[in-house]
């Protein structure tokens, strides 16, 4: 798998020399249609690497933070010829939006792949993408122009997307690292090749996870200023949880604190839910019934003490992981406990 | 029936309840969504856990691997 990770990845390099200007063009519409680009991404996933694909691929590789999906995705098959999936690029390339998805969609591609748990990565990293993304406000392309502070979580993001693909199913993306992926995302002893985790290698995990809930060490230990800081800023419009019940005047969380996701992402998972309880609790990686009948959500705007979950926390169970992502795959955070004053409860499907 | 409960204690994110006569403490084990849980505790515990939030997670984290140990 590796050497064919790494065949692939030339073969985009090459590919990107041979048809930059066609993927220039593309990218222009990538650009201007964010939200299409992972649907698009899913078709390199299923296998193109060559043409335009993975001339984009290659383009955005070293350029977007979308490239990094890309790149990855274009990996992750080991790629062999061009197939359907090219289309998707075609489409876009032809300004028709309408297209992109129908050819061979990355729900597809997931759910085939790994079932019910690939429909689940790709219902949130389509609400992590859309972070950036927005409601069409701030496009890709003016963020990285601007170096706004939302590209640099998007790399967090994406990152993320991918990881899970990669540690559910005994998958591994590898990439040469050294040319494009994000400090954050390269291991320490890495050579030519360095896999995606969350800011860790899959020995660092297990041997944070190993050691006993309530000394377990600060992630400031093991993880770099820069990821710590590019983590928190994803919480930066606000906090949120979702609970099957108001807490009706009491204090939220435990004695320590207690864990939140960033608001962004609780309306984006909201708004996929699509008013029904059931797919916000699969969205969530929730049992069956666990949220009741009318879940509410508390939003708190100004948390106070946010900071990486260290895995002490009460609430980290054996599912936890460090790195800041839940195990499936929501950006979390740990705030002090917060009073009534501080937090506002609303019902997240109104009758 | 659970029983009638009396509130003994309730601040920074915990309950501590006796139902009949024995001592409970109440508090939230999840993560981004809540989910309470409550355990039995001792009155050597329920006597700790009231003392500060440091002493109440520690009791806390005790309970859960207790629990997690039978």
């Amino acid at each position: 798998m590796e050497k064919k990770a790494i065949e692939a990845y030339h073969r985009v390099q090459m590919t990107v020399d041979r048809d930059a200007t066609e993927a220039k063009h593309v990218l222009g519409n990538l650009a201007k249609h964010p939200e299409k680009t992972l649907e698009a991404t899913a078709e390199v996933a299923g296998g193109a690497a060559e043409t335009v694909a993975g001339a984009v691929g290659g383009t955005l590789f070293s350029e977007t933070v979308i490239g990094t999906a890309l790149g990855a995705a274009a990996t992750i098959d080991g790629v062999n010829n061009v197939r359907s999936g090219v289309l998707d690029f075609k489409s876009l390339a032809e300004g028709k939006l309408e297209q992109v998805g129908t050819h061979n969609s990355i729900e597809n591609a997931l759910r085939n792949k790994f079932g019910e748990k690939g429909g689940q990565i790709y219902q949130i990293s389509s609400a992590v993408l859309g972070i950036v993304s927005g409601n069409g406000d701030s496009y890709i392309l003016d963020a990285i122009s601007d170096e706004i502070d939302g590209i640099k979580n998007q790399i967090i993001g994406v990152g993320y997307v991918l990881s899970p693909v990669g540690s559910d199913s005994n998958f591994k993306v590898y990439f040469d690292t050294k040319e494009f992926m994000p400090s954050e995302f390269v291991k320490e002893d890495s050579s030519s090749e360095g896999e995606i985790t969350h800011g860790l290698d899959e020995a660092q995990i297990e041997a944070i996870k190993s050691i006993k809930k309530g000394e377990r060490p600060d992630p400031s230990t093991y993880l770099s200023p820069e990821y710590i800081e590019s983590h928190l800023n994803l919480f930066k419009n606000g906090v949120a949880k979702i609970a099957a019940q108001d807490p009706n005047g009491k204090i939220v969380g435990g004695p320590t604190g207690t864990f939140v996701m960033p608001k962004d992402i609780a309306d984006k998972l909201i708004a996929q839910s699509d008013g029904d309880v059931s797919k916000l609790e699969s969205l969530l990686g929730l049992d069956k019934g666990t949220l009741g009948k009318e879940p509410v959500r508390i939003d708190i705007d100004h948390p106070d003490g946010l900071r990486m979950p260290s895995g002490n926390e009460l609430g980290a169970n054996h599912q936890w992981i460090p790195g800041g992502y839940t195990s499936g795959g929501i950006p979390e955070a740990v705030i002090d406990p917060v009073g009534p004053d501080k937090y506002t409860v609303s019902r997240i499907y109104k009758k | 029936m659970e029983g009638k409960e009396t509130v003994l204690f309730s601040d920074y994110g915990i309950e501590i309840i006796r139902k009949r006569d024995a001592i409970y403490i109440r508090y939230d084990a999840g993560e981004i969504v809540p989910r309470f849980v409550e355990s039995r505790i001792t009155e050597e515990e329920f006597y700790k856990a009231i003392k500060s939030p440091q002493d109440a997670y520690e009791v806390i984290l005790s309970i859960q691997e207790r629990e997690s140990n039978p």
